[in-house]
């Protein structure tokens, strides 16, 4: 029982983590239609320019999250200018779009290999203190991982919700040519989009750099868990990314306890084909659409 | 001498991949990302079947196929409902939960170990130790799979597949089973592509399950992209320059450390220049419009 309520904890926090990124991918998702399978390159980049900024440079903390939000949107509106707002000027089908998105995941990545090499980095060598709740533990990293990750989320479903770019960003969500009808800019809105969500990846690269390091190829798994966290959460809420995210962390943790950590993958997948076949709009959507 | 069949035969194999994939993703318009799981299947059934049943190589072969044709079966049924986006990321996924078994299930598979000493293909109780010798069968396997697609491609059957490529719902109209059409080109491509396996399995006589991970997927995707999908010669082509590519490489002298990521990083470009330039590939039909 003490194991599986310590399993559960972890899952909570990884749930966090994966909500972020579903959140992030679903905004690119709606909102461009674009299936950003970069995100997981975006989410790469981000901890190693974190690694560089602190541990190589030794900036302090926040000059170093700072420095890494600024890279990460600049590079993000550059992928949105050079490569998805051209597909999708020429109208490309979604296909072209994702296996683009998919190159350019291959391409970053191993751009990164070349300089920072295949092995796993770390940032904090020593291991973080802990904390016991009733039998109980949680390292330090990974309290800061589940509050920030959750400050994070409604930091910008609040933004979505409140302002006009918010409105606007759920109107193109909703129909894009009509935005476009109604007078919205949808490029700069796009740029905008595109931004929101790889900040919100880079965010979850920082968080778990700075936990269990990091190494080139992580990028996919994380993508991966946030596609599915999006898809059986349900793409047409932005809530769904939360629930998502927070079920498949839930559901890996057991899995964990029955199986065993090597099964995480295939849970992960057997669930998205449970949804897919059977509640393909997710949990918290009612319209079908696949 | 030696290293020159050993380039033809592994554009062969990838030859043989190509075309099975080409057959779901360049005639039936249905992109995968699970070719390497149904080549790594064939290969490790391949393998079992000789090594722990004894069983002569042939047969052996034809039973892998026969049994990655059935799994490629039951596979196809959750991918009828899935259309676009949704049917690429299931196929990732299923790459994703063969990998985890060929690398956990470790009673069978030997996990990241691998298994080695995997017997040569013979002829007469011949064993084909030499290169070459393997070049000789293979190649003649390899031409047996072209005549296979060559007939396969312009039969009535495929012309349905493209009919449903452009318009599932005019073709339901017309009268067709759509369904069982898909099934059966899940079928026929998992299964030609464990002929892949078994001959790569036999050829370089280890396997592990990193030979069969998403980035070989990946790759064969992107040889059927680069080549260029919907017709024969496309994913012939798009073999011949993505494996030839690396061994140009090897010989302008990068290290090999960082050989393995600049091939990437070259296919990648490639294939982002192609979908930007010429989505129907170096010379293919079909463009995914």
């Amino acid at each position: 029982m003490q194991l599986l309520l310590q399993l559960l904890v972890n899952g909570i926090i990884k749930g966090a983590i994966y909500a972020i990124v579903a959140f992030g991918l679903a905004i690119i998702y709606r909102g461009m239609r674009v299936f950003h399978i970069a995100h997981g390159a975006v989410y790469v980049i981000s901890c190693y320019l974190f690694y560089t900024f602190f541990h190589l440079l030794n900036l302090p903390l926040s000059l170093a999250v700072f420095f890494t939000f600024v890279v990460v949107a600049i590079i993000a509106v550059c992928i949105e200018l050079g490569v998805y707002k051209p597909l999708f000027k020429k109208e490309a089908s979604s296909e072209i779009i994702l296996i683009v998105s998919l190159a350019l995941y291959v391409l970053i990545v191993n751009i990164i290999a070349l300089f920072y090499g295949n092995e796993t980095k770390m940032i904090f060598s020593e291991i973080s203190s802990a904390i016991t709740f009733s039998g109980i533990v949680m390292t330090h990293i990974q309290l800061i991982q589940l509050i920030i990750s959750l400050l994070a989320f409604t930091g910008i479903y609040l933004m979505i919700k409140q302002t006009n770019i918010g409105r606007a960003i759920t109107a193109m969500a909703d129909n894009n040519f009509l935005a476009e009808v109604i007078g919205i800019d949808i490029w700069r809105l796009r740029m905008i989009m595109i931004t929101i969500g790889s900040l919100l990846a880079a965010i979850a690269g920082i968080l778990v750099s700075s936990d269990v390091g990091m190494d080139p190829w992580s990028g996919m798994s994380m993508l991966l868990a946030g596609a599915v966290a999006m898809i059986i959460g349900g793409v047409e809420k932005w809530e769904g990314a939360l629930v998502g995210g927070l079920l498949l962390g839930i559901l890996q943790a057991l899995a964990i306890w029955k199986l065993s950590a090597r099964w995480q993958d295939t849970v992960t997948f057997l669930v998205l084909f449970i949804f897919l076949l059977f509640k393909p709009e997710g949990i918290l959507s009612s319209k079908k659409r696949v | 001498m030696d290293y020159f069949f050993h380039i033809l035969i592994m554009i062969g194999i990838y030859m043989i991949l190509a075309l099975s994939l080409n057959f779901l993703t360049g005639y039936g318009g249905l992109i995968s990302l699970a070719h390497a799981a149904f080549y790594g299947i064939g290969a490790y059934s391949y393998t079992l079947l000789v090594m722990k049943l004894a069983i002569a190589w042939p047969i052996a072969v034809f039973l892998a196929v026969l049994f990655t044709s059935f799994i490629s079966f039951l596979a196809a049924y959750p991918f009828l409902k899935l259309k676009g986006d949704y049917f690429i990321l299931g196929t990732i996924g299923l790459q994703m939960i063969v990998f985890d078994i060929l690398y956990n299930w470790i009673p069978l598979t030997r996990g990241p170990y691998g298994i080695p000493g995997i017997p040569r293909f013979s002829i007469l109780n011949h064993i084909l130790n030499s290169i070459s010798e393997n070049f000789f069968l293979l190649a003649f396997i390899t031409g047996i799979v072209f005549v296979i697609f060559f007939v396969l491609y312009k039969s009535p059957f495929t012309r349905i597949l493209k009919t449903i490529r452009e318009n599932e719902i005019a073709t339901m109209a017309m009268g067709k089973h759509t369904n069982k059409v898909k099934i059966w080109t899940f079928v026929v491509s998992g299964g030609i592509a464990a002929v892949a396996g078994a001959i790569y399995a036999s050829y370089i006589t280890y396997i592990d399950p990193t030979s069969f991970s998403l980035d070989e997927s990946i790759f064969i995707l992107t040889i059927v992209l680069v080549g260029g999908a919907g017709n024969l010669k496309g994913p012939l082509v798009g073999a011949c320059i993505l494996v030839v590519l690396p061994e140009i490489l090897r010989f302008i002298g990068f290290p090999s450390t960082i050989a393995p990521n600049i091939r990437q990083i070259i296919y990648a470009l490639l294939l982002i220049i192609l979908m930007f330039k010429r989505p129907k590939g170096i010379a293919g039909e079909y463009g995914f419009e």
